[in-house]
């Protein structure tokens, strides 16, 4: 009886340590797409985040204590990014991996900056720096479109000697967001385009737009847009006899996207990437490591979920889990060099600053240009 | 009916909407977290759209796939009333109602030569420029960019910021559009809709002014409209052309007719089950699309009459049978 109620008493107390090592976990939330038309889009970032993490547990956590991640999915969807972000904060996260989706992370902004906790988005739009639309504890894990789409117009007219310079853009934020950057750069140069074209979101066909573009004369078009659009334009631009350059934003060049071209209809189109670190020697060992893990090469927005990862990670080992002290801690990061990206916070920065344009052959990419 | 059974059926119908409401004003006790208060807050602001959506639908049989618009220029005019200008949360929305009321009155005026499928066509058209306006106005309305850090509600120095109160000034404007809608089908001018709705000939004859009810059909849905369109803009804070597509035309739609169009539990019902069922289902992930076309196909065939109409005929059985 005396064996039995100590083995009783060993086996709670075995419990009870079990629950504490439970407890003391690190709670890292995701709000992503893993439905619907933006999740293989944002696959990498999950990918990306999932590898951090496992490389941090594997290194015996932050000081002792594991980082559990909980992804909860937005369905491609407004509302339903909003329902997410609000089910990971009822799990009480230390910090949340967001989606890259503009819209969605504009439309959670309320929540975000109410909660106070560190959330971390791939989201380009230029209206989510801290100066514009952004709060404290938002951070990007990524270069602005103000870079980007500036830096797509300059190597048009710069590096492909563009005179007629196109747009094709989605008609959402992201894709007017591009349109501004690029009439800068263009008005800049004293540049007019030559067409300026628009689709909906839901577009699945752009037949008349790339007539039009082609009917103008264009030698550059710049395209920007989801992945679903990337694969349809790659098709009809080629199908309609579109002779002249094209360079695609972002989400045209990732490797998810790239693997949705039919044979060789790709070949030559130039896109915008914040790194390459597939093909970048100084990232090799951790681009091999992707590749064995997913099956599939890395691309900048994994790196830079992984970045945002490790940077979230060494500020919990700094000042811990509690949300103000990390927001603080966060915001001093100034030339963090990752992966993907080299990322500042201090002084109301706005995460990655780098560049590069890469090109496709073969459904492969090569480094076309970085820009400075 | 005999005047006992009527006053018994008087009698049960306020057993139900205080039971109704006592649970609905217990619900923040237990749906303590954010993300179900979320959920809560969304449902009520469609109770309000599909009441009055129901108003022109199932109380007048008018057909529109515009009301997203009307939706959409009440969530814009509150949320630049009080961005802008720094107007209180009350004049913005009351500014939303206004503008919507009028909006919707000028509609019904092409409305009143136009009918059936031609009707449903114009309104549909309607939405969908309201919709590309909003986008083109971009001096106005940011465009794309959409209007973010739209406050939460405050009334006289009360704010409503945290997610309780808010749902309790939700609540409050459900409850009130609920009790008005109530009151107009059994006015005579809910009376006159109704005549109008079944026979246009009929109540012709009869003396109605089919051109003067339309258009109040038509003025009353577009004002609750942007009473729920200023309510969402300042509950989500953020609002955007994107969101108010053809697609939500669909759900509130099928709102009214999952829920049972003419009635006033219907759209009630109808709006909870489908903001809350797409969250109910998320667990069978990819498959939630074909899971929820899957429910709402069942719905449609086997409750011609709503789910409203379904609880009709259970009490009449029920009682029947005893």
């Amino acid at each position: 009886m005396r064996i039995l109620s100590k083995s009783v008493i060993a086996a709670a107390l075995a419990m009870s340590f079990a629950q504490v090592a439970f407890a003391d976990d690190i709670k890292l939330g995701m709000v992503i797409g893993t439905t619907g038309p933006f999740a293989g889009g944002e696959a990498p970032l999950v990918n990306g985040t999932k590898m951090a993490v496992e490389d941090i547990n594997a290194k015996g956590g932050i000081k002792g204590n594991k980082i559990q991640l909980i992804i909860e999915d937005t369905g491609s969807e407004q509302t339903g990014a909003i329902n997410a972000y609000n089910r990971i904060l009822d799990q009480e996260p230390s910090a949340i991996m967001n989606t890259t989706v503009s819209g969605f992370v504009l439309s959670q902004m309320g929540t975000i900056g109410d909660e106070g906790i560190p959330t971390l988005t791939g989201a380009a739009s230029a209206q989510l720096a801290l100066d514009k639309k952004g709060v404290e504890p938002l951070f990007r894990v990524r270069t602005s479109d103000l870079y980007v789409a500036k830096a797509a117009a300059r190597f048009a007219i710069d590096n492909l000697g563009g005179k007629k310079i196109a747009v094709l853009r989605a008609n959402s934020e992201f894709g007017n967001s591009w349109l501004n950057q690029i009439q800068s750069v263009l008005t800049d140069k004293s540049v007019k385009p030559v067409a300026v074209e628009s689709f909906e979101v839901a577009d699945r066909d752009f037949t008349p737009q790339i007539l039009r573009i082609k009917d103008a004369g264009a030698d550059v078009v710049i395209v920007s847009g989801d992945p679903p659009h990337f694969v349809v334009a790659v098709q009809q631009l080629k199908q309609l006899g579109l002779t002249s350059k094209v360079i695609f934003s972002n989400a045209g060049v990732l490797p998810t996207t790239i693997k949705l071209y039919q044979g060789d209809s790709a070949n030559g189109i130039y896109g915008t990437v914040d790194s390459v670190p597939a093909i970048d020697p100084a990232r090799a060992d951790w681009a091999k490591r992707y590749r064995e893990k997913f099956n599939i090469d890395s691309d900048y927005s994994a790196a830079e979920y992984y970045d945002g990862v490790m940077m979230v990670a060494a500020a919990i080992a700094k000042v811990g889990t509690d949300h103000e002290a990390l927001v603080k801690e966060m915001r001093t990061i100034k030339d963090y060099a990752g992966i993907g990206n080299t990322y500042s916070y201090a002084d109301k920065g706005d995460g990655g600053r780098s560049v590069a344009i890469v090109q496709i052959g073969d459904g492969k990419l090569t480094l076309a240009a970085t820009i400075k | 009916m005999t005047t006992q059974s009527a006053s018994r059926n008087i009698v049960w119908r306020a057993i139900g909407i205080v039971v109704l409401l006592a649970l609905a004003i217990a619900l923040p006790f237990v749906l303590k977290s954010n993300y179900y208060l979320g959920i809560a807050h969304q449902a009520l602001i469609f109770i309000i759209l599909a009441s009055g959506y129901d108003v022109l639908l199932g109380f007048t049989g008018l057909l529109s796939f515009g009301h997203i618009g009307l939706f959409a220029i009440g969530a814009y005019t509150s949320a630049i009333m009080v961005t802008s200008t720094g107007a209180p949360f009350m004049v913005g929305i009351m500014a939303a109602a206004v503008l919507t009321g009028l909006i919707g009155f000028l509609i019904s005026i092409p409305a009143l030569r136009i009918k059936g499928h031609s009707l449903t066509l114009l309104t549909l058209a309607l939405g969908e420029v309201i919709r590309l306006v909003i986008r083109s106005m971009e001096w106005l309305t940011s465009g794309s960019h959409g209007i973010s850090n739209i406050p939460r509600p405050e009334i006289l120095g009360f704010s409503f910021r945290q997610a309780v109160p808010l749902y309790y000034l939700l609540l409050a404007f459900a409850v009130l559009t609920i009790l008005f809608v109530w009151r107009l089908r059994s006015s005579r001018f809910g009376r006159a809709f109704n005549a109008i709705r079944d026979s246009e000939i009929g109540a012709d004859v009869s003396g109605v002014n089919i051109s003067a009810m339309k258009m109040l059909a038509f003025a009353i849905s577009a004002v609750l409209a942007g009473i729920a369109g200023g309510l969402y803009a300042h509950t989500v804070r953020f609002i955007s052309p994107e969101f108010f597509s053809l697609g939500l035309t669909i759900i509130l739609l099928a709102m009214v007719l999952i829920g049972g169009r003419g009635t006033i539990i219907g759209p009630v019902i109808g709006a909870a089950l489908l903001i809350t069922l797409p969250e109910a289902l998320r667990f069978v992930k990819e498959y939630y699309l074909l899971a929820f076309g899957v429910a709402i196909w069942m719905c449609v065939l086997l409750l011609p009459d709503g789910l409203a109409g379904l609880g009709k005929r259970l009490f009449k059985r029920a009682r029947t049978s005893t």
